[in-house]
């Protein structure tokens, strides 16, 4: 056949997409429940974390954020009857954004504060989600702003917006 | 969302260029001349634009629809190729002079990561339409501004008396990286 | 009669210059992104390897039955589904890898260097060959990422880590090189990145030119051998 023929060029993008097209669906029916294991096993691992005793969490996102208009807080889980577990965003510094889990206990104190995910600046920004930073938040209530790290403010600004969102969206839990 | 804050981060604060290390071809290839560069930069909001939407219909329209989620890359990077064959073919018959200007270089605009990124993050980032033109129209234009700054500034450095390992490349380099810093205090603005 | 042989280049230094990032600038975009860490900078330097060597391996076999006024499109085809199915098995397998590299792993698609070696070499090639040269371009490309990662590393943060990505990030080997004081923070961020690839394209393109200055030197030295060459043989001719 002409290689130059219109039939040939057309059949030939054709077979080639087809081909494409059914590797992927392949390749994707071999990965795709593997990814969405990965995503429940990693949200429940950082749950339990927070309360190793409870082991019924509830999604509760669709009814407790029905008002929340800031759009920071992602998704509250509810563990048992213990408290509740928001996880939220913000941008700090850098652009990409950072997520974390922010506990609260029935009676309003800090359950618990992990950072999911973060590309703040090293040394800097990252120490809003490290050690020392991480034991004062732990000591805090639902009514406490939260502290600032000089040479972090902005960072650190970001993360108190969005724990101020996640405190109001637990205010109207209560 | 706010779309002046977005806008304005998309333009500045999260420059395309200098924060995101997108289009860095162009920006290093195309911004020894002013001219130039005003002209691709104008060519890249059209194609980035442009593509953008036409990439945000097919995927919600087509490929959500479909289950065929997974074809995005694919599908984005061949209408990108195709919208540009497109561009070339409309500013070869109404602006010839423009055409010869960018030489090769607008046939590359579909290998510059800035277009498939901005057609890909506003599915990623789950923009609205209009969220969505206001990205695609605000990530470009950041684009050219920085583009163009950069090629006075090239323009003039390229007189001065540069030692030899730095000259061309590498001191643009250097040069992008203070502007980098420049521009980095405009982060937590908005 | 004795000849001046041009000295022959080692490995490396055919690596240092033949390097497709600081030699040909292809790639900058994600050499300048993912360079922040040593983790990174190996993820994505395999990542490229794999994506590189199949594409080439694959086109060199589609190429002759190809016409050229559809090769481009049937060539992104190809190199998308790779980079996908390299996406979906990272995002699988390696998800600390997949959120670290982010959007990056989409865009190896639109690396310069993975269209521009099909286009220049693999479409002429046979397989083994592209295969190998598949192979050098991306080892060069992870060279390079690596050297600019550990200057930022090493100067923003003073410690070099290296994880295991199939294993939850479990830290392999972590060393404190370089204590607090010295550190330069901002070599983590952007401008780090433009300056540390400013310097070290610096280097090599120094090193490219004493390599053409000696050659230079050489071509001279052989120019006059020669001619004093032919000199003496008129002479020798004459008496």
């Amino acid at each position: 056949m002409d290689k130059n023929s219109s039939i040939y060029k057309t059949v030939l993008l054709g077979v080639v997409c087809a081909v494409a097209g059914v590797l992927l669906a392949v390749v994707n029916s071999i990965t795709a429940p593997v990814i969405a294991e990965n995503e429940i096993a990693a949200v429940k691992q950082n749950l339990i974390a927070i309360y190793p005793d409870v082991s019924d969490f509830k999604d509760i996102s669709e009814d407790a954020l029905k008002d929340e208009e800031t759009g920071l807080v992602d998704a509250v889980y509810q563990a048992g009857d213990k408290g509740y577990i928001f996880s939220c965003h913000n941008v700090g510094y850098t652009a990409d954004g950072f997520t974390f889990l922010i506990g609260y206990n029935n009676d309003g104190t800090v359950s618990g504060y992990t950072v999911l995910s973060q590309k703040e600046t090293a040394g800097k920004g990252s120490l809003a989600f490290e050690g020392d930073y991480v034991a004062e938040v732990m000591t805090l209530t639902a009514e406490d702003d939260m502290p600032l790290i000089s040479g972090a403010t902005i960072t650190t600004k970001a993360v108190g917006e969005a724990v101020k969102a996640a405190q109001a969206v637990f205010a109207t839990l209560q | 969302m706010n779309l002046f804050a977005l806008f304005f981060s998309a333009m500045l604060i999260n420059n395309i260029v200098l924060t995101k290390f997108l289009g860095m071809c162009p920006f290093m290839g195309v911004s020894t001349k002013l001219e130039s560069a005003v002209g691709m930069g104008a060519a890249v909001i059209f194609v980035i634009f442009g593509a953008s939407l036409l990439s945000y219909a097919l995927y919600y329209l087509v490929l959500v629809p479909l289950d065929l989620k997974y074809m995005q890359l694919i599908t984005f990077i061949l209408l990108i190729a195709a919208f540009v064959q497109f561009v070339e073919l409309f500013v070869k018959k109404y602006a010839p002079a423009l055409y010869k200007q960018l030489g090769i270089y607008l046939p590359l605009i579909t290998t510059n990561c800035a277009v498939l990124y901005v057609a890909q993050d506003n599915i990623t980032k789950g923009y609205t339409l209009i969220e969505t033109i206001v990205n695609s129209i605000a990530t470009p234009v950041g684009f050219m501004l920085m583009l163009v700054i950069f090629a006075t500034i090239r323009e003039r450095l390229n007189q001065n008396d540069i030692p030899k390992a730095f000259r061309g490349n590498p001191i643009a380099f250097i040069v992008a990286g203070i502007m980098a810093l420049a521009f980095s205090s405009l982060a937590g603005l908005v | 009669m004795s000849e001046i042989k041009p000295k022959k280049r080692g490995f490396i230094s055919k690596m240092i210059t033949d390097n497709p990032v600081f030699g040909l600038y292809l790639g900058i975009c994600s050499t300048l992104a993912i360079s922040t860490s040593l983790d990174n900078a190996i993820g994505m330097g395999i990542s490229v390897i794999f994506v590189l060597v199949l594409s080439n391996v694959v086109i060199s076999l589609i190429a002759p039955i190809t016409p050229d006024d559809i090769h481009i499109p049937v060539y992104i085809v190809v190199i998308a589904s790779l980079v996908t199915i390299l996406e979906m098995f990272l995002h699988a397998f390696t998800p600390d890898l997949y959120s670290a590299l982010g959007a990056f792993i989409s865009l190896i698609v639109v690396n310069c260097i993975i269209l521009g070696r099909a286009e220049a070499y693999a479409c002429s090639h046979n397989i083994v060959d592209s295969a190998k040269d598949g192979l050098m371009m991306g080892l060069s490309y992870t060279f390079s990422l690596i050297a600019i990662s550990l200057v930022r590393q090493i100067l923003g943060t003073g410690v070099i880590t290296l994880s295991n990505p199939f294993a939850g990030n479990a830290v392999v080997f972590s060393v404190q090189v370089l204590p607090k004081t010295f550190l330069i923070p901002f070599m983590t961020a952007e401008t780090g990145s433009f300056f540390t690839f400013g310097v070290l394209a610096a280097a090599v393109s120094g090193y490219k030119n004493k390599l053409e200055e000696e050659e230079k030197a050489i071509e001279k030295a052989q120019k006059a051998a020669a001619a004093k060459a032919k000199a003496e043989a008129a002479r020798k001719e004459v008496a």
